[in-house]
């Protein structure tokens, strides 16, 4: 498709991140993924403010209201304790992102670092050891792997990050390598080679830029599956304990008093749905706006 | 019915797209024809639009005013495949074909050359046949494309082909259909010369052979030499000229056809000439008169206000330049 | 004038596969005097590439010696492979993907200058803008993003890179091939008016007949790693001596009735180029050849010298046996 017009781009960069925004909110559900993340991360971060009865986030009992239905003074009703399920939510969006941003602020950087010596490496012995432990670890399955670090360890809201982050690095590993060794082949790196580049600029300057923004989209698209798996874990009692208002571990106590009392479940899974759903399409939406900087011409 | 039969009448189609920088004119008022059985030559500089022109005709892309009026020997009538429904749009999309500059692309990895072409006989085929037949015809086809041992090839998966083969398998899917109309975007561009010649001459026996007619698109000036049978010169989405190939390449008229002609390099040496200064205009805010005019050596005052009306030279050559009347209006 | 930038002498350069030795450059000798260019031709597969990365040194040669004003490559690259690159400098054939399309035109220019030059950032500066305005592109173009720049600039762009380490030698490989023809005349004439006023030797890589005959100095034809004919361009064009050349010839795509009398043959070149690894017996282009005799699937023929400076590999030239 070379010769379909192509568009002679303008030049600063600041023109380049209008440009990319362009494409990003051209798609209006990348648009609604990033409001959704917007109030999930919002909500966590004031969540004492916001919620109407931060006291209910700890371990408070109020019998006297237990099991309300909702109603204007509880909107999402009131669990077995008389704890407002609402202010849990707000609460609970705090464990589920903190889980998911720990874990893969730690995973990343490991597995991008290790990725990135492994492609540089390639067909060394640092390479092929890098590479099998990764195989190893990506042939194992990844719940399973988790509960079992976890029962170990014994269940905590620490040892299921340690355990998720002992089990996510390897994918960005892989990533990372697959990607150096495309990218080690593009003429502009034989080119910088051909200049005299020595191999710290060619990765750290040719390559790793160009690696980053598939890396911020699997880290997107990451943080929804590592808030499922968080929800599981603490579902499965492995992860955060009760009375800490985790979603997950709300669920799983909510799910007791199913389907009479719907709304202690309810209320926590569409949560983690609605924070789930803005993750994805964020995702979805950042390909978008890294996508190469040449597009062809849209068909109308 | 004749020679004379026009199969594809575009008049003034319009194209634009919307992006971030505001609406492109990609297309202004572009007006060509084809004949029964007729090559013509679409030749331009990339980014003329005339890749834009190919998809417009087999509806990728959509146009804002314009017809294209296709007649349709099937349905016996002419029918605009700018507004027609999109049950009748495909019966007629079985008559018109595209073949690509990537051979590769064009067929799929996975499946065998024989299983694909096998495919495009069943679909075409007006009534149910069976498989011996699709087979024998099948290894008729990858004949007339003058591909050795057919029965090899048909078990072979497309990554075991080199480009020109894959390019001619290409070619006998979109004839085994046995369409009125081959679009041809820049089929050669990506193989050597050898291969090219091969494949340019191949292309023009069969389809004389079968009388389809092509719409031959390219960049390359020579190339559209061995083909055509007329050309038309698109620049910045305008038509600027067009004649049978002879006449164009003997009597070039057009200011920018000219400077295209004199940039590419002769085998007779003589050094490059920079036929063409400066750069092509933006299509956010193109000149409303010819779009040439911003590189044109020959221009005068009113070339960005007017559009010059495109005016016969003679009967086989036109060209739309002040340069050649059109004095009025 | 005369002194030698590059002389190749019998290279030979095999890959090992999974399905057998390529051949992809078998006993190749050519020279490039200082200011001239040669052109390199060939269909791909017929190993020109390949000489090109062997000359960069991104290859080590099976056999034979290259030498780069006067000095082998061979000990160039192990002793001092720093002034080897600044030496050889290459512009590549897609200027969109030479270009890391995440970096400035002012970070792809510097590198070369910082590691060849060890200037001053002022003096970098200056040796930038100076780059630039030898590639005729105006110094706000330092700021830019490669891949905000048009497919001419990044041509431009690759050049001044190539010419940032002052070489003696520039490998052209296929540098206008993905642009429009006014782009390509622009670049092209660039490239003279360079190599003139630097006397730079070009070797110039081109599957473009009619573009070697406005570039070049020298032609040299490859077919399947081997070198089938070679002489000065004029004399080239003249006289075309090979059957594989007049075929190339005659298979150009032209726009005149004049390039179209200068094509000796009108029938089509047949048949696909052989696989390096099952090399054909005897003259290797005897599989395509329409003037071919029966000896000549039987016995190798030799590069002689036709005419004064014009060789040709083929049976026609030698005496006949039997």
């Amino acid at each position: 498709m070379t010769t379909l017009q192509r568009i002679e781009r303008a030049s600063s960069r600041r023109d380049g991140f209008r440009r990319s925004w362009y494409r990003f909110s051209k798609n209006r559900l990348s648009v609604v993924g990033l409001v959704t993340v917007g109030i999930v991360v919002l909500l966590a971060i004031f969540a004492p403010y916001i919620a109407p009865y931060p006291k209910d986030a700890g371990a408070v009992v109020n019998f006297r209201h237990a099991n309300e239905p909702p109603n204007w003074s509880h909107l999402f009703g009131t669990d077995d304790v008389g704890r407002d399920v609402l202010s849990r939510t707000i609460f609970g969006f705090r464990y589920s992102l903190m889980m998911g941003a720990v874990v893969l602020s730690i995973a990343t950087p490991v597995g991008v670092v290790l990725g990135l010596l492994a492609g540089y490496m390639k067909g060394r012995w640092l390479d092929s050891v890098i590479m099998r432990i990764t195989d190893i670890f990506l042939a194992l399955p990844p719940l399973i792997m988790a509960l079992l670090i976890n029962a170990v360890l014994g269940p905590s809201l620490i040892n299921a990050m340690i355990a998720m982050t002992i089990m996510w690095w390897p994918w960005y590993c892989r990533l990372v390598y697959g990607q150096v060794a495309v990218l080690r082949n593009e003429t502009y790196v034989l080119a910088a080679e051909m200049g005299g580049a020595r191999r710290p600029h060619l990765l750290l300057k040719e390559i790793l830029p160009n690696c980053i923004s598939s890396v911020l989209t699997k880290m997107t698209l990451d943080m929804a599956i590592a808030i499922l798996l968080g929800a599981s874990l603490s579902f499965v009692g492995l992860g955060a304990q009760p009375p800490t208002p985790d979603l997950g571990t709300m669920v799983a106590s909510g799910s007791n008093f199913l389907p009479d009392f719907w709304w202690i479940a309810i209320f926590p899974v569409m949560a983690i749905i609605f924070t789930v759903l803005g993750f994805n399409l964020l995702g979805d939406g950042l390909r978008d706006f890294f996508a190469v900087e040449e597009q062809e011409l849209d068909k109308q | 019915m004749t020679q004379e039969h026009d199969l594809l009448r575009i008049t003034d189609l319009q194209v634009d797209f919307n992006t971030f920088e505001g609406c492109l004119h990609v297309l202004d008022r572009v007006s060509i024809t084809a004949r029964m059985g007729e090559k013509v030559g679409l030749v331009g500089e990339s980014g003329c639009g005339k890749s834009t022109l190919g998809r417009c005709i087999v509806r990728r892309v959509r146009p804002v005013a314009g017809e294209i009026i296709f007649w349709s020997e099937r349905l016996n009538n002419v029918e605009d495949i700018v507004s027609v429904t999109d049950s009748i749009w495909k019966q007629l999309r079985k008559q018109i074909q595209m073949i690509f500059q990537e051979p590769g692309a064009a067929i799929n990895p996975v499946f065998t050359v024989g299983d694909q072409l096998r495919a495009a006989i069943r679909f075409s085929a007006p009534t149910h046949i069976g498989k011996s037949q699709i087979q024998r015809r099948a290894i008729e086809l990858l004949q007339e494309v003058q591909l050795s041992d057919p029965e090899r090839i048909m078990s072979s998966y497309p990554f075991q082909l080199s480009g020109g083969m894959q390019q001619r398998i290409c070619i006998a899917m979109a004839l085994g259909v046995q369409p009125s109309l081959l679009i041809a975007d820049e089929p050669t561009t990506a193989l050597d010369v050898t291969i090219q010649e091969q494949i340019l001459r191949l292309f023009n026996d069969l389809v004389s052979y079968h009388r389809t007619a092509v719409i031959f698109i390219t960049h390359n000036l020579g190339v559209v030499r061995e083909i055509a049978d007329r050309v038309y010169v698109m620049y910045a989405g305008q038509v600027m000229e067009s004649a049978t190939t002879d006449e164009l390449f003997e009597n070039p008229m057009h200011p920018y056809t000219r400077g295209l002609i004199s940039a590419v390099p002769k085998l007779t040496g003589g050094g490059i000439i920079e036929g063409i200064p400066g750069h092509i205009p933006s299509y956010l805010d193109p000149p409303t008169g010819c779009r040439f005019c911003t590189r044109c050596p020959d221009v005068v005052p009113k070339c960005d206000e007017v559009r010059p009306p495109i005016g016969s030279i003679n009967a086989s050559h036109e060209v739309a330049c002040f340069l050649y009347g059109g004095e009025a209006s | 004038m005369s002194e030698q930038t590059l002389r190749v002498t019998c290279l030979k350069k095999y890959f090992a596969t999974r399905r057998g030795t390529v051949r992809a450059v078998d006993g190749v000798s050519l020279s490039i005097n200082r200011g001239e260019t040669l052109a390199l031709i060939g269909e791909s597969g017929s190993g020109k590439t390949t000489v090109a990365n062997t000359v960069i040194g991104k290859y080590v040669p099976t056999e034979g010696q290259i030498l780069l004003e006067g000095n082998s490559i061979a000990q160039l690259i192990y002793k001092r492979p720093k002034a080897l690159r600044q030496r050889v400098q290459m512009v590549f054939q897609d200027p969109g993907s030479s270009l890391n399309p995440r970096r400035t035109v002012k970070q792809t220019l510097g590198l070369p200058l910082k590691l060849y030059h060890h200037e001053s950032r002022e003096e970098r500066k200056q040796r930038m803008l100076e780059l630039l305005e030898r590639v005729e592109l105006s110094s706000e173009y330092l700021t830019k993003v490669s891949s905000a720049l048009s497919g001419g600039e990044k041509a431009r762009i690759g050049v001044a890179r190539a010419l940032a380490a002052e070489p003696t030698l520039v490998i052209l490989d296929e540098p206008t091939s993905a642009l429009d023809v006014s782009i390509q005349a622009k670049i092209i004439n660039m490239l003279l008016r360079l190599q003139r006023e630097l006397t730079l030797s070009y070797l110039f890589i081109t599957h473009d007949l009619s573009l070697m005959r406005n570039v070049a100095t020298h032609a040299a034809i490859m077919y399947l790693g081997e070198i089938c004919e070679t002489s000065q361009k004029e004399e080239f064009f003249r006289n075309p001596l090979h059957p594989y050349t007049k075929m190339l010839l005659s298979s150009v795509p032209v726009v005149s009735r004049e390039e179209e009398a200068m094509k000796p043959f009108k029938t089509v070149l047949k048949g696909e180029i052989p696989s390096p690894i099952d090399l054909p017996s005897g003259c290797r282009f005897h599989t395509r050849c329409p003037e071919r005799q029966t000896h000549c699937s039987e016995q190798t023929c030799e590069l002689l010298e036709v005419h004064t400076g014009h060789w040709a590999r083929c049976h026609h030239f030698s005496e006949a046996p039997q």
